[in-house]
């Protein structure tokens, strides 16, 4: 009997032990009580509701200037901003946190087919719940690609794309001039042109090739599909595009070979501030280092280029871009009204700290202007403002594809294949649209 | 209670938070996984694993990706034996005297107590194709086109390799070292008493003594070799064009990558039954070398 009494007294103990530490642990992160739902969670009249957004902007880069903005103005609503990593592992740990009841109210999604997914998963609220904001009225005719089921389960509150970043001083060395509309042919002319022993005429954000290849397609389909629905990516410009890059890396050395650029990892904004590429093929998020001329001091101006087509006359491409950073929120929050209540201020008035880091807003009640006038203070005369604004303000035709995510990153592996001349281009067409049509084909089960 | 009772309970409750954590973190998860490699399940998609037998394993052998990640695997069990031959030889040489005799116990030792990624970032530098080290110096000697190492998929593997083969030497050296110190002089002082060379000495008295630590370090460097992962993620992600897969890197990206879980999971478990037959091999071949 004393025996028994001794076990069950241990095995409490040990039971109570962890669950003790478990409570110690979650005493400093109330959030979880708070904002997202949680059987037998109350919370007083007079607390204020508390809400927290995930985002991959790392938050000294406008995010926590924004509810901090909030916070001050809302005492009965306050948010905390979360940050996570916009890759495989950060989106696997926002999922993770979706699921499992962690304190996520609202989250920003970066790409289609993860927005797809959680949707799908039951993880983001139907905002047509909300009568008081016309989505279409207030972001224009982008925002329809965020419609799922012709529902918004997100607000997309930035306009974003990818264009090409050029060093202005090497350019009028060369006397070559900004390029307003240019081809693949002309983007290697001007790379050739620009390098040097210590400078690569062109540097490019991982796998960017798929940019001209994806825009040639979009048009036609979303999916970069056929009309028959098989993939469309076995066509002559996708032949030509791998092409131009192969003979950039290997025949004019003007661009760093791809795979040495993945297993080395450069850090390619801060190659493209230090002089040592003269033009730099990414998104607007290079604002945050073009910007910080404390911490990144260059001589040179910057100016900006669109996006080359594969060829220069081409009439139906479709630039990468478009409205992004969807604000979704999380059915179980019990703050839904809040949630609501923050977004809505968000996209048409705070994510106004944003603008520094080039997050240009997306809505239409937003003071442009301001926004343009916060990206470019104190740093106006190091870029040539004209070029930036014809790029990022201009009349381009702007598109994200629907690719779904698991042909992008098997078609890596495709890619480094074709830039490791182990395919030639016209293989790497045909490999890269057999990958498409296997998934095509197992989605369509 | 009895004094011998109580001994017990005491014991029980001291490995208790252990064996807690051992079920809740280890033995539930993968008892779970055991039950989702026969199933269809996509995670964070809101819908439930679905039953499909063994189909995941007929996909598997259809999967060309996981032949290569096999072939792949196979070749990291290379680098055991060779850093284990390097450790013993090492370790022989800094077991006498020598100069700078605990400065370089430590040099070679330092790759086991620093951070996997931390080296795999040293070997990243060393093996850059344009500016980096080795092919600085493979330069200088004349050849004019060194092997480009992770940024080709002819080389990327052999760079792996070396990295692999560096990285145990270290701990392998050490367990010898141990091992070397509890050798009985008098055995070796009779052998060289009947006019053994160092060679001998070496093949046919040193390396039987310590044939149990040799084959401790073949189990746990083939297990830790199959299960390699964090070196070869951060420099290669697998790449490039696949050459770098290994079995734990296919499953990682099935999981984590493209959520499919049910497939990981079979992934897993066949992973789990190559390295309980290499083990069981050794096991049984162990009778015919190991001197205890």
């Amino acid at each position: 009997m004393r025996n028994r009494r001794w076990m069950i007294a241990g095995l409490a103990l040990l039971i109570a032990l962890p669950l003790a530490l478990a409570g110690c642990g979650g005493s400093g992160d109330s959030n979880q009580m708070e904002g997202t739902t949680s059987p037998g969670s109350s919370t007083a009249d007079s607390d204020p509701i508390k809400l927290t957004l995930w985002g991959a902007v790392p938050s000294e880069n406008g995010p926590q200037e924004v509810v901090d903005n909030w916070n001050k103005q809302n005492p009965d609503i306050q948010v905390e901003y979360v940050r996570f990593v916009n890759d495989d592992a950060g989106n696997l740990k926002l999922d993770t946190a979706l699921i499992s009841s962690q304190p996520v109210d609202m989250y920003v999604t970066y790409d289609y087919s993860l927005y797809e997914k959680r949707i799908k998963a039951g993880n983001a609220l139907d905002l047509s719940k909300f009568s008081d904001y016309d989505v279409d009225a207030k972001m224009g005719e982008g925002a329809a690609l965020w419609k799922v089921d012709d529902k918004y389960y997100g607000l997309p509150t930035q306009k974003g794309l990818s264009f090409v970043w050029l060093n202005k001083d090497m350019l009028d060395a060369k006397g070559l001039p900004i390029p307003t509309e240019w081809g693949l042919d002309e983007f290697r002319d001007y790379a050739a042109k620009l390098k040097s022993d210590h400078v690569w005429g062109l540097a490019q954000s991982d796998y960017y090739f798929n940019v001209p290849i994806n825009g040639s397609l979009q048009k036609q389909s979303l999916q970069l599909t056929n009309a028959d629905g098989t993939s469309a990516f076995d066509n002559p410009l996708t032949v030509k595009t791998l092409q131009v890059y192969s003979d950039m890396m290997f025949t004019d050395k003007s661009l760093m070979p791809h795979t040495e650029q993945i297993t080395s990892k450069p850090a390619l904004d801060q190659m493209f501030v230090k002089g040592e590429a003269a033009m730099l093929f990414s998104t607007n998020q290079i604002f945050r280092t073009t910007n910080n001329i404390q911490e990144f001091p260059r001589t040179f101006k910057v100016a900006a280029a669109p996006a080359p087509k594969v060829n220069k006359d081409q009439t139906d491409y479709i630039n990468a871009g478009g409205l992004g950073d969807v604000i979704s929120i999380n059915p179980s929050t019990k703050h839904q009204e809040a949630a609501w209540k923050f977004m809505k201020w968000y996209a048409d008035e705070g994510m106004l700290p944003m603008a520094a880091g080039g997050r240009v807003p997306s809505s239409k009640d937003f003071p442009v202007d301001e926004a343009v006038a916060l990206m470019f203070k104190g740093v106006e005369d190091t870029y040539d403002l004209d070029s930036i604004k014809r790029v990022m303000f201009g009349d381009l035709p702007l598109g994200l594809s629907r690719l779904d995510r698991k042909t992008g990153t098997e078609q890596q592996a495709i890619y480094d294949k074709v830039f490791t001349q182990k395919l030639s281009p016209e293989e790497g067409a045909k490999e890269l649209a057999r990958v498409h049509n296997e998934n095509l084909k197992a989605l369509s089960k | 209670m009895s004094w011998m009772k109580r001994q017990r309970l005491v014991g029980y409750v001291f490995i208790a938070p252990n064996l807690i954590g051992m079920t809740v973190f280890m033995l539930v998860p993968a008892l779970f996984s055991f039950y989702l490699m026969f199933t269809d399940w996509v995670f964070a998609s809101g819908q439930p694993p679905r039953f499909i037998g063994l189909d995941n394993f007929r996909m598997m052998v259809r999967d060309d990706l996981f032949v290569v990640s096999v072939k792949n695997t196979l070749l990291v069990l290379i680098p055991v034996p060779i850093s284990i031959m390097l450790g013993f030889l090492i370790a022989v040489m800094l077991n006498n005297r020598t100069y700078l005799q605990k400065t370089l116990r430590a040099f070679f030792f330092a790759p086991y107590f620093t951070s996997g990624i931390a080296i795999a970032f040293v070997w990243m530098v060393l093996f850059q194709p344009t500016n980096g080290p080795i092919n600085a110096f493979l330069r200088s000697v004349g050849i004019s086109e060194p092997p480009l190492w992770f940024a080709s998929p002819d080389t990327a593997m052999y760079a792996v390799l070396i990295m692999m083969t560096a990285g145990g030497i270290g701990y392998n050296m050490i367990i010898y070292l141990a091992a070397l110190q509890e050798l009985s002089s008098e055995q070796l002082e009779a052998a060289k008493m009947d006019g053994a060379t160092f060679g001998q000495l070496l093949r046919l008295i040193i390396f039987p003594l310590v044939s149990p630590t040799t084959f401790f370090l073949m189990i746990t460097g083939f297990i830790g070799s199959i299960k390699s992962f964090g070196m070869i993620y951060a420099i290669t992600q697998g790449g490039p064009g696949n050459s770098t897969t290994v079995f734990s890197i296919f499953a990682y990206k099935k999981a984590f990558n493209f959520y499919e879980m049910g497939y990981a999971s079979a992934v897993s478990w066949t992973m789990f039954l190559i390295i309980l037959s290499i083990t069981l091999i050794q096991w049984v071949g162990q009778k015919k070398w190991v001197h205890y």
